[in-house]
Order: structure tokens, then sequence, then C-alpha cells
């Protein structure tokens, strides 16, 4: 197949270019427009050649590799791009992208790519206000516009009209608003008809009389006595303390305390796929969803519990995601499209546009906190005080659980002998809080990170060397009370930092207006969903006619590559060739439970599935090869693609054997589920959101040897290289270094590409990026407007992954992706610090903070 | 109003007929970039849409003894790249590439940039600087207006949607008459953004190095590109020194007050920021003039 591509697309999957694919087919397109005039372009002008294709999963550092490479074969330079990676070796090699052809010609399916005959196009009416009581709801007149097939309102959900977040637990959400809304973004009707011009013309028919109440826009003002309430029962969400040690002792007995306070705006995730999806009835009166979920099975449950249906009535096929990062784990318009299915019996689609999605989907917590943290002349650190307080928007979603984790991760990756964290999570009027990359892990390193330099600086340590002082190891208690026990390689990626640093090339200023500055930042993320969350995946393999296999997994791919990660592993273990194998992801009906996209937890838990189902499959596939060929199991085993004996010499061939079996009405498959070790709540939370439960009663103390919360960690450091322009107050990020654990790279090109789409992500959050609301309303209304970072803004990356192998992992790997985004975000700013010697401790650090802050500084 | 109309002339003279037969109910189109999402958006309506991107006498630069001719369906990408452009008046090449993207620097072109009216137009900003002027056409025959005359004070641009179309932009070619402009942008990123700030600037000397004329003009400070008149006249009678381009600078600030902004920034920043970029604009002019050996 891959002959018969362009060079431009053969070097983009070549190079691990191409990750959700969305993007891919503009680079292209961009990357042939600059080779024609210009066969032989610098990485400069490769860059502004593909400045306007916004890319949120990488960092452009691979599709700059491969223009160039690409520039050589047309310019003939080089005969040609090699076409695959295959060594015969599956673990640590990098593999290419198993779907790499059809996302680099554009044929990669996504939700809105699929097309019935029929089919009816949705379009959704929204609140006008962030806060009102509905008083009425007239849909007469949209009705009446000819090619109008449908028109939802509440009164069409059959079910309860009622959805919430992760595990659904918090149920606050309405399909369709009845009586209130609570912010832009809720729903109040959707509209079906022949085509979107006419649904959308018919939606600004719709008469909705509000009474406006009074917003609560920040969570100061919810957490005020007499603010409005926007639920009933008030407008926490959830608090939570924990308390290890005396801080007053510790903060007397302390050289050096420093004090901040600290804001990170609500965030878009921008995933280049906006919301689309696609629904039809069954001819049983069931249902099938076409969607881009990270959570197929919690989609699947909330629609047939709204649409009143079994659970098995509902298929939902989870189609390839053009992104995600968090912000397709939640439900959006799934339950409107089935209902629409329900209602019409035709084929029906829905696609937000950029404006919709905006207020629709979740976002990033805004979080404010309040630090205070001291250390001793030694350079050990003594004790740590501070106070999140977050913004959970209109509904729960998930805002507990990333505060219970934020909570949990308050410290950084050190050892503090004294702590107290507290953290308060409100319902406010303003869009979602939700998962998103880092899942309240970004905020409070970002604080934690400040005052370790700050720190640092004060006692005059390195910030390195202050920071490997009092980093966690084996046997180290965290802040939880959590001993740690294995793979906690935080130190080995402090010490190869300073390694490398040493002999680093510092930058040199562009002009004499500009200073440069180096910053480090450091910190470690959980592998899975933890604090009680049961992390259970599951894999099944089975032999197909032709002799190819068919593995289901549980794992839910987002353009990370993760089939070609579950194909590695199953090839790996079961012996037979990569290409004979096609992992099939997402779809309710055949994939097992559990599959859920989440927390770096897909190799780990997937993974770790898959090998299990491997094993199982190849022992199944020998004891049937035995039975035919009358050979002993211990005889035999599995070479690519065929059954082979301890010479060596073919026995039969996968094909045969499938062939054989299959014709006697036999099935050669293994089903595997695997279900990660028990994780525990904070201690002593009265209402923890994943509670042990014993005796009906909530365990609120654990047994210390047991006691973690999470299943396993990975840990990093980074460096950051930027330059900061006295004049304007602008700041470029001209390097970042990053020295990562993965336990064990399964694909190491996959690693690196993860790594560098979340630094660049990083260099936007730390430098431009905020989801601007006033009053309820976003100001920021597009993509151009969210401030993501474009390649103009790309810094060098390098990485260094460390090997620190995990016991749990399959084959001691980690799952690696949001751990990257951690730390890049106060390494940037501490270097803003080390360059012009300004604090900027309110996110982003954009020109107008910087401008400001050095005018201030100047008096 | 329906969109009921698309038409694609190929010479200009069917244009102005076809604009005047709906009388004002028309909207001409150049590269799109900003008609397309109003319309999409509702921002505005329109009974038909004249694309008159296939009009090619209205696209090319050329240069007629002093005076530069930009016809007013040139596009960004073409201004970025010719090399006449690149070599006299290099600040305007700069600006064009500040532009959104290459794609909409491919489409978008140097007469929708200044019939949209923005405040902020990257292109806009240079022309005005180089006192260039439009040669606007109707079935009424040709007139040559100053670039500065397009706006309506209060916002929008002053051609007449029913009868009017703009041919082309003329300037003289600033070193022939001993001058040298800059461009200065500043944005919340590299690409595909909007200006927090930008400012386009013009020197003239005298043999002698006095500055014997200037045009500073900075965007988006008003509902139109704002020339800082009272900060041209300080330059004015002056030599090409860093302390009177420090107290031009100023002035700018103080006449040009920027609003506050969620999206650009606040006003306290914005307004010491135009200080900021006007100076380095005009250090820059007076740099090039030194370096060609004018000044």
């Amino acid at each position: 197949m891959m002959e018969d591509l362009h060079p431009i697309q053969k070097a983009l999957i070549y190079h691990g270019a191409v990750q959700c694919g969305f993007c891919t087919p503009g680079i292209v397109m961009s990357a042939q427009s600059l080779l024609s005039y210009n066969p032989n372009p610098t990485d400069d002008e490769i860059k502004k050649a593909i400045s306007g294709n916004l890319c949120r999963c990488g960092g452009y550092d691979r599709i700059i590799k491969a223009i160039n490479n690409a520039a050589a074969v047309m310019r003939g330079d080089i005969e040609k791009i090699p076409e695959h990676s295959y060594n015969g070796k599956m673990i640590g090699t990098s593999l290419l992208d198993v779907e790499g052809n059809v996302k680099v010609t554009g044929r990669l399916k996504f939700a809105d790519d699929i097309y019935f005959d029929d089919m009816l196009y949705g379009k959704v009416l929204l609140s006008a206000y962030p806060h009102a009581e509905i008083l009425s709801v007239v849909t007469k007149e949209a009705e009446k516009v000819p090619g109008v097939r449908l028109v939802l309102t509440a009164k069409d959900v059959p079910g309860p009209n009622r959805y919430g977040g992760l595990g659904g637990l918090v149920q606050d959400e309405s399909v369709f608003a009845d009586e209130k809304v609570r912010f832009i973004g809720d729903t109040i009707a959707a509209v079906f008809a022949d085509t979107y011009e006419i649904a959308e013309k018919a939606v600004r028919l719709i008469k909705v009389d509000y009474r406006q109440l009074q917003g609560v826009f920040s969570p100061f003002q919810a957490m005020k006595n007499d603010a409005p309430k926007i639920h009933e029962q008030g407008n926490l969400i959830k608090e939570a303390t924990i308390t290890d040690g005396d801080i007053h002792k510790a903060f007397e007995n302390s050289d050096v305390i420093v004090a901040d306070s600290y804001y990170s705006p609500i965030l878009e995730h921008a995933y280049m796929e906006p919301e689309a999806g696609v629904a039809i009835r069954n001819k049983d009166g069931g249902i099938t969803i076409w969607y881009p979920s990270q959570g197929p099975f919690i989609v699947q449950r909330s629609v047939a519990k709204n649409l009143n249906l079994p659970i098995e009535k509902v298929r939902v096929v989870g189609t390839c995601m053009g992104g995600a990062f968090g912000g397709k784990a939640d439900v959006c318009i799934e339950i409107i499209l089935g209902l629409a299915a329900l209602h019409s019996g035709r084929p029906v689609k829905m696609a937000l546009n950029r404006k919709e999605s905006f207020v629709m989907s979740t976002k990033r917590h805004a979080y404010f906190m309040d630090y205070k943290t001291g250390a001793n002349k030694d350079g050990k650190l003594t004790a740590l005080q501070a106070k999140i307080v977050s913004d959970g928007g209109a509904y729960a979603g998930h805002s507990a659980d990333v505060l219970e984790q934020s909570i949990v991760f308050a410290g950084g990756p050190y050892v503090w002998p004294a702590s107290h964290v507290e953290g308060a999570c409100y319902y406010t009027n303003n869009v979602i809080g939700g998962a998103f990359r880092g899942f309240g892990m970004n905020q409070v390193h970002f604080a934690v990170e400040s005052q370790m330099d700050k720190m640092a600086r004060e006692l005059g340590f390195d910030p390195i060397d202050f920071r490997l002082e009092n980093a966690l190891e084996i046997g180290s208690r965290t802040i939880t009370g959590e001993i740690m026990k294995h793979s906690v390689a935080i130190k080995e990626t402090l010490r190869k930092a300073k390694e490398i640093l040493s002999n680093e090339e510092i930058p040199v200023p562009s002009n004499s207006n500009k200073k440069i500055g180096i910053g480090i930042g450091a910190g470690y993320k959980n592998i899975g969903a933890g604090r009680g969350f049961v992390n259970f995946g599951g894999a099944v393999l089975e032999l197909k006619e032709n002799g190819t296999v068919e593995a289901c997994s549980s794992a839910c791919d987002l353009g990370q590559h993760t089939k070609t990660v579950m194909t590695q592993i199953a090839a790996e273990a079961t012996g037979i060739r990569y290409d004979k194998i096609t992992v099939i992801t997402g779809d309710s009906r055949h994939i097992p439970h559990g599959a859920f996209a989440i927390g770096q937890r897909q190799v780990t838990v997937a993974g770790n599935a898959m090998l299990k189902a491997s094993k199982e499959f190849k022992k199944m596939l020998l004891l049937h090869a035995a039975k035919i060929s009358g050979k002993m199991i211990d005889e035999l085993s599995v070479s690519e693609d065929k059954i082979v004996d301890l010479h060596g010499n073919t026995v039969m061939g996968l094909d045969e054997l499938a062939f054989h079996e299959i014709s006697q009405g036999k099935k050669i498959l293994a089903e595997s589920k695997y279900t990660a070790p028990q994780t525990y709540p904070i201690k002593g939370d009265p209402n923890p959101l994943y509670p042990i439960m014993k005796d009906g009663k909530i365990v609120l103390d654990y047994d210390e040897n047991d006691y973690r919360n999470y299943i396993t960690y990975n840990y990093c450091t980074q460096i950051a290289f930027i330059e900061v322009d006295e004049q304007t107050g602008e700041v470029q990020v001209k390097k970042v270094l990053g020295f990562h654990d993965v336990g064990k790279a399964i694909n190491p090109q996959n690693c690196h590409a993860q790594l560098e789409g979340s630094v660049m992500m990083g260099v936007g959050y730390a430098l431009s990026e905020e989801f601007i609301m006033h009053e309820g309303i976003n100001i920021t209304e597009t993509l151009r407007d969210t401030g993501i970072a474009t390649s103009l803004e790309m810094p060098e990356k390098r990485f260094y992954l460390i090997e620190d192998p995990e016991p749990i992992g399959p084959f001691q790997a980690k799952g690696l992706s949001e751990i990257a985004l951690v730390p890049t975000v106060p390494a940037i700013l501490n270097a803003i610090y080390d360059a012009v010697g300004v604090r900027i401790s309110s996110l982003p650090a954009n020109a107008e903070k910087v401008f400001l802050a050095l005018q201030e500084k100047e008096g | 109003m329906l969109l009921q109309d698309y038409y694609m002339p190929e010479r200009l003279e069917d244009a102005l007929d076809i604009i005047a037969h709906h009388n004002g109910r028309a909207k001409v189109m150049a590269g799109g970039t900003d008609l397309f999402l109003q319309l999409q958006q509702h921002e505005i309506s329109t009974e038909a849409i004249v694309d008159i991107s296939n009009i090619k006498e209205l696209r090319y630069i050329k240069k007629e003894s002093d005076i530069i001719k930009i016809g007013a369906l040139t596009t960004h990408t073409e201004l970025v790249r010719n090399s006449i452009l690149k070599e006299e008046v290099s600040f305007l090449s700069e600006a064009a590439e500040s532009i959104g993207s290459e794609q909409i620097r491919n489409v978008g072109t140097v007469g929708g940039n200044v019939v949209s009216a923005q405040p902020a137009a990257d292109t806009a900003l240079p022309l005005m600087a180089l006192n260039a002027k439009a040669t606007i056409l109707s079935q009424r025959g040709e007139k040559e207006v100053p670039l500065s005359e397009l706006y309506k004070p209060q916002g929008g641009t002053a051609i007449d949607p029913s009868s009017e179309i703009i041919a082309c932009f003329s300037f003289s070619i600033p070193a022939k008459n001993r001058g040298a402009g800059a461009f200065r942008r500043l944005a919340k990123r590299k690409a595909l953004a909007l200006p927090i700030l930008n400012t386009a600037v013009v020197l003239w000397v005298d043999d002698k190095n006095i500055i014997t004329d200037a045009r500073i003009v900075i965007g988006p400070v008003a509902p139109i590109p704002f020339r800082a008149k009272e900060a041209e006249n300080v330059l004015i009678g002056f030599s090409l020194e860093k302390n009177v381009f420090e107290i031009a600078a100023k002035t700018v600030a103080n006449e040009a007050c920027p609003r506050e902004s969620f999206l650009r920034g606040c006003a306290p920043f914005r307004q010491d920021l135009s200080q900021v970029l006007v100076l380095q604009a005009l250090i820059e002019a007076s740099e090039t003039l030194q370096k060609k050996g004018v000044a």
C-alpha cells in the first residue's frame, strides 16, 4: 500500500508525524505547496509554511523532520523513505502507526464522515443566559418550517433526563434543560431536519421565556452564605483536607518560608475534531451510535438510561478521535443523537461547530491556590500548607475527582515532613470543569514547583540539587501517607537532567533587548484513576479464517497510537507477526468492558489484559495445532504466521490451522480480564468519590503497608530555556529538555511523540492559552482566541527516556503522555524569573503580564 | 436578505454593471476571508455576491518610475514574495506576512484588507503610512482618493457598494524622496493571531537629515486605523535622534488611547506598548535611512 503514497505522506508516517490524523491531510497540502515553490526549505521556512495548520497532538518536530526528508527524496538527494521499521523485535521497536496509511490519505473515518441515505441533521438550541429559570419553551414555529422532521425538548426524554460525569456518580446534568439553565452550554431543544441549514433556521424560531437569575461567576462568590444556589443542595461540590504532622511547629523551625497565591485559568482542550456523531434506530428498536468517545460504556449507560432502553439495546461504536485530551471523556451530545434516532426512526447526525463545542464541552478547571512552604538551610523541606479552590462550573462533571487528585499531588514529588492541604470545589455559572491532560496535576505542580524555585534561590541552592535533596524514593512517604514501593524514578530524572545541563549549549539572545533564562520543573503523575476507583480492562483474541487475528481491546485510541502499541504487545506475546493482527477498539458490542481512556492507564490496564489474553491465545493455537498435527504441545511454537516445530520447520500455517478448525465449527479464541491492584481514597475523607465500604460503612483508615492512592506513578524533570523581550514582555521558549520515566518504552518513537505534543501544549498553557469568561459568557469563541501554540512558537525539544522497570506494567512499561505537560509550565515560568527577575503567578504569562511585572519591578 | 445570486465576472466593467444592477444590495468579494465568516455567522446578509477574484487585470505589482502600483486583487502572498516590494518597502511585505496564515494569505487581497476597514488591518497601516492613494472605479469613471479618506470616521468603509470598486493602490517609493518605513506588531502568538497592537511608520528627511515629514499609523486604537498626527508633528524639523523618537512615541501613547480588551489586554498595557512599538519602528526606519546612505 505504502508504495502508492507521495514522499510527503510516506515521510509523515515514517517519522511518526501522524498522531490522531485529523490535521494530517492539511499538513500534506501545506507541505506540498511549500515544496512546489521552495524545494529545499530551511526549518524556519517549513515552520512558517505550516503555521496555519494547527496540530494539537504533536509538537511539530516530526512534521518538520518529515517534510525535510520528503523534500530530499523529491530533489533526488536520497532514494526513498523506508516503509516500515520492523526489525523482528516488538518491544522497544518504533513500529509505525498501523493506521498511518489511511490517515495520510485522509481516508480515516471520523464520525462526521459517516453518511447514511435519508439522514437527518441536527442543531441544538443553547441557553441564552448563564443562570435563569425557564418559564416556557414554544417550538410551534420551528416545527412548521418545511423540512423539519423532529423537534426535541425535555418532554421527549423517556428516561430521567439526567446524566453525569465519570461513572455517572453525580447525575446533575440534563439532556435538555427543563426548569432551569445553569450555564450558556445548557441545551434547551434540538431540531432535526433534512439539512443543517433548515435545522439552524428552525432553531432560531424556538421561543424560550426566561426569568433571569443572579449569576455566580467565581468560586469565591459561590462559597458565600448568601450566594444564589445553583443547585438545590448548595454550591459546594466537594471539599477535603489532609493533615500530616504539625505544620505550625515545622514553620517555626524553618529557615526560609515562602508564600504566594497562584492562578491557573480555564482552558479549552482545542482538539482539532469538534464533537460529532451519528445514530440509527436498529430493527430491534435499539440504537447504534457512532461517536468519538473516550468512554464508550459510559455513553452506553447514559443513553440507555435516558432512552429507557435495556443497556444491551444500545450499541456505542467509538469512532476515531481527532484528539480528545480528556475532553471526550464526558457525555456531550450522544443522548440527543440517540433520542433523535429513537423518535424519528431515521439516521441522524449532528456535528458541533467550534462555537458550540467550546461552550458545550468541558474545560480544564480554573484553580486559585495559596501556598506557603518552608525549608531549612541544609536544603531539607519542612512544611507545606496549601489551600486550593477550584471552579467546577455549572455541573459536577469530574470536579470532585480532579480536586481529590490535586490534593493528593499538592506537594509535588517531594517528601514533606509536615503538611496541611485543603481543597474545595464549587459550582458556578461558568463552563463545566472536566478531565484535561493532567487532571488536576498541572495546577498544583505549577504552584509547588514555583515555590521550590523560590526556596532554592533564597537558600542559595542549585534548583536541581534542592529537588534532589527532597525527592521521593522507594520507602518515602507521600503527604497522603502512601509509602512508595517501586519504580520511583524522580531522582534519576533529576540526576540525568543535571548531567545533561552541565554540557548543554545555552541559547544566545537574538538581540540586545532580550534575556535568556533557564528554569527547572519536576513532577509526578498517577497511572490510571485511583483513590478507590477500580481500573479494569479486557482483551479478546480470535483467529480468523484467513489466518489473521482480530484482537478486541478495551483501549481507546485518541490518536496516541494505542492500537499500534496493543498490536505490539499481542505480537510479542503470541509470536505472531504484527501485520497479521488487527486491533479493534471502541465498539461496545465487541470489546470487553472497561474501555475508558483516562489517566495514562491504557498501557497498564488494557495492555496487561492484552498480554494475558495473548498468552492464553498462544496456548490455544498450540493446543489446536498439536491436536491436528499429532505433535506434543511442547514441540510447537508460533512464528510469524505459522506453527513451527523445535527445529523451526513449518508444521502448518495459521491460515491452515484456522481453516481446519473453523470448518469444523470450532473457534480459536482467548479472552482475558485484568484488574489493577486496589487503590485507596484519601485517608479520613468522610465522603470520598470512590469509597471502600466495610459492613455498610465507609472505611476511613487503611493498613499503612497496603495503602496506595494509585496503581503506580511516572516521574519527570524538564528544563526550559526561554527568551524574554524586556521591551514588549514577549516570551519565546527556545528549548525544552525532558527526562522521563517510562518503565519500559514499548514504542520509543510513540513515547517521544507524546512527550513533544505535551510540551507543546505546555508552551501554550504557560504563555498564551486562556478560555476567557466574562459574567458567564465566553469571550474566547474561536480556535484563534484560545491562544494554542503554533509551529512558530515551537521550541527545540529533546527527551531522554529513563527506564526504571515497573513491576505492574506489561513488559515493565508504564503509560506516558499527560505527565509531560505537568512540569513544562513551571519550568517556563521559573525560566522567566531567571531571565528577568519577575515572578508571574497568574497564568498565562503573556506579554501583558510580563510587561506590567517588569514595569512594576523597575518602579 | 436571502443570498440569491453569485457572480464571477472576468471583466471589471461587468462587475461594475452587476453592482449597479443590485443597487447596494450586492457585496463585492475578493478573497472572501472575512465576508464568508460574516455571512456564515449571520453578521451580515446580502442579496448577491460579486466574486471579483477572476478579474486578472486587478492583480499586479509594478514600478512606474518613482511610483509603485499594486492592483487591488493582489494577494497577501504575492505581496510577501514580490521582489520590488522586498527591495523598496520591505515593511509592507513584512506586514502582509503577519496576516493569518499561508492559506489566508493565498486568497486574502490587499484591496479586501482595506475595504473591510478593520482598524488594525495589517497591510492598510503601511499603505496609509506611505500616503498611498486608491484608484476607485465606477461607471462614472475613475478617481484617486487618499487611503485615509476611504474610511468613515465612525468606522467602516467609505466605498459606495452600489457603484464603486477599488482598482489599485499607488504610492511614491519612499527612498526616492529620502524616506524609509518600518512595521511592528505584537500578537498573542506568531501566526493566526489578531494584533494586540500594530504600527507602521514612514520618515522622510532632507539632505541635512532633518525630518521633513513623518507618518505614524497605529491600530487597533480607534474605529479605523489611527494616524498619530501630534506625534508626527513632534518629529518634523528634528534630526534622526533617539530622544526625539522617544518624545514622539510618548505622544503616540497619549493621543492613541487604546481601550480595555478581554482578548487584547488592559488599556494601560496597550498604551505603554504603543510607545514601545512606535519607538522600535521609528528607530528601525531611521536605521534603514542610514543604512541606505540616504541620511
